[in-house]
């Protein structure tokens, strides 16, 4: 595999900018994105006249770039992109702000993404359930009861029981060890402490998934910033430099169940390889992962396709503790889109520059050099190896 | 399930799928260069890439792939109800998102043998679900 990497450490993110995260926040989401990005940018140590490219991703629910770049009185433009698309985004539009900046066009691309995901439009709800016909793709699920996301991540986790024997206990951990991560994040949602039992309790949503399952629907935004490396040494903050990145992989989906060979093989098994290769490291290297956790499952197979654990020893994996925050991988140390919110993954994205920083407070994980951060939605994914040394 | 649930609307690509089922019949596409059955209906063979793709009635007979029990949904939908993958008979892979009906949601096992029944959900508009044999 060619592991050339032009891009590598040519970008890094140098702020981070957030709302009150909430399931009601009274406001549009054009004053959300407004709000999270001039919180980035002043993080960053610039003001708005810096900025000449925006990213952002979203499915018909937010802010346009070309609104919030014209409100902030941006002056510069060279790279303004509006990525249609959820979860397997979030560490996409962070790549193609990265690749705006290695390439030169810009010097800083502010990237945001903001939402009324409880509010205003809710994944957990399906619009199309109330119409009186569907067509597309959806003639072919929905008839059926196949609905949200729920419906077709929990398929993904009901073959790995059936192929691994993952239990709905191991999923129990995920969720209680972000949730503890939680308890120390005053920016979370949920922060109360949980236990397996309470996960045990909590009710079906789609079995195998119970509540606890699944992430905070959400009202909300965040931002950061991408700096040229050069520039970003004199920012206030320390780069987290964006060592490499990809979006792809092929897998299971509701969209194209027999054009993949089985259920269990998800989008890092095919990125990983040159995406770690990219950055000159290795999986070992990788000292907290900030990975796309929609589901409590999402984890288990993320960590076994990234390579953190052999093949369907995920479930086992997280009951023993390596994902706690002393753990040999850390995940969701800001109590992640299960615990801490969801603004469609990026939130997670902040965690990793904030423990890169190590301005994580009492969650901070020691020693914090290199994190992976992910998305995922349907059969692909995207991530992001940021590090503290260029 | 309630009638009431959204109708499929059928496209040039997908209309014999749901021609067949009006008459209880479960038709898939089928590339005519290399024989894979594909489902859903595409515009291209993704084993040989061929769009010479045309159409075959197959047995109905399958397998439980995968699947959850749905607790929660809007009220056109009765729950719980079980919604999965059935890999039928035909061809490794090959798989159709349906409901398991006919078996209490708990009974529902891992390569539980199905075979397909088709479910009125309007006048002339059949859903092709599967009941344990």
């Amino acid at each position: 595999m060619d592991s050339e990497n032009l891009a590598r450490n040519r970008s890094a993110i140098t702020g981070v900018g957030y709302t009150p995260l909430s399931r009601a926040s009274g406001l549009p989401v054009d004053a959300l994105a407004l709000n999270a990005s001039i919180d980035a940018i002043r993080d960053a140590g610039l003001t708005p006249q810096d900025i000449d490219g925006v990213v952002s991703y979203a499915v018909g629910d937010s802010a346009l770039v070309r609104s919030t770049a014209q409100a902030l009185g941006l002056e510069a433009s060279n790279w303004y992109v509006d990525l249609f698309g959820g979860g397997s985004f979030s560490c996409l539009a962070v790549a193609n702000a990265a690749m705006a900046v290695s390439v030169g066009l810009c010097r800083h691309v502010l990237v945001y993404r903001a939402l009324n995901g409880r509010s205003g439009r809710r994944f957990g709800r399906s619009a199309s359930a109330e119409l009186e016909g569907v067509g597309g793709a959806e003639q072919f699920t929905v008839p059926f009861g196949q609905l949200a996301p729920v419906h077709n991540y929990g398929m993904l986790a009901r073959r790995h029981m059936i192929e691994y024997g993952t239990t709905t206990e191991q999923l129990g951990h995920v969720a209680v060890t972000l949730r503890s991560n939680a308890v120390e994040n005053d920016r979370a949602i949920m922060r109360h402490p949980i236990t397996l039992e309470d996960h045990r309790e909590s009710r079906w949503i789609a079995d195998p998934f119970r509540l606890l399952d699944c992430c905070q629907e959400t009202d909300g935004a965040c931002a950061l910033v991408v700096s040229r490396s050069d520039i970003a040494r004199d920012l206030p903050h320390p780069p987290a430099y964006l060592s490499s990145f990809a979006i792809g992989g092929r897998g299971a989906s509701a969209l194209a169940p027999d054009k993949v060979d089985d259920f269990t093989t998800f989008f890092p098994a095919h990125i990983a390889p040159g995406l770690f290769a990219r950055a000159g490291i290795e999986v070992g290297d990788i000292d907290l992962a900030a990975l796309y956790d929609a589901f409590t499952f999402l984890v288990i197979g993320q960590l076994e396709d990234f390579g953190f654990c052999p093949k369907g020893e995920g479930g086992p994996f997280v009951a023993d503790g390596n994902i706690a925050r002393d753990g040999t991988i850390p995940v969701g140390t800001n109590g992640g889109l299960l615990s801490e919110g969801y603004v469609h993954g990026l939130n997670n994205v902040l965690e990793a520059v904030s423990q890169l920083r190590g301005k994580a407070g009492t969650r901070q994980v020691d020693g914090v050099e290199v994190a992976l951060a992910s998305g995922w939605g349907a059969n692909v994914g995207s991530a992001l190896i940021l590090s503290r040394g260029a | 399930m309630s009638a009431k649930r959204p109708l499929p609307l059928p496209d040039d690509q997908t209309r014999e799928f749901w021609d067949g089922c009006a008459n209880q019949e479960l038709r898939l596409q089928c590339c005519e260069d290399c024989e894979t059955y594909i489902h859903q209906p595409a515009a291209m063979c993704h084993a040989c890439n061929s769009t010479r793709l045309n159409w075959k009635r197959v047995s109905g007979n399958g397998e439980v792939y995968s699947w959850v029990v749905v607790y929660q949904a809007p009220a056109s939908y009765d729950v719980p109800y079980v919604v999965g993958w059935i890999e039928l008979v035909e061809q490794p892979g090959l798989r159709i998102l349906s409901n398991v009906v006919g078996c209490p949601p708990d009974q529902v096992q891992a390569g539980m043998q199905v075979q397909v029944e088709f479910e009125a959900l309007a006048d002339g508009v059949n859903l092709p679900v599967f009941r344990p044999v």
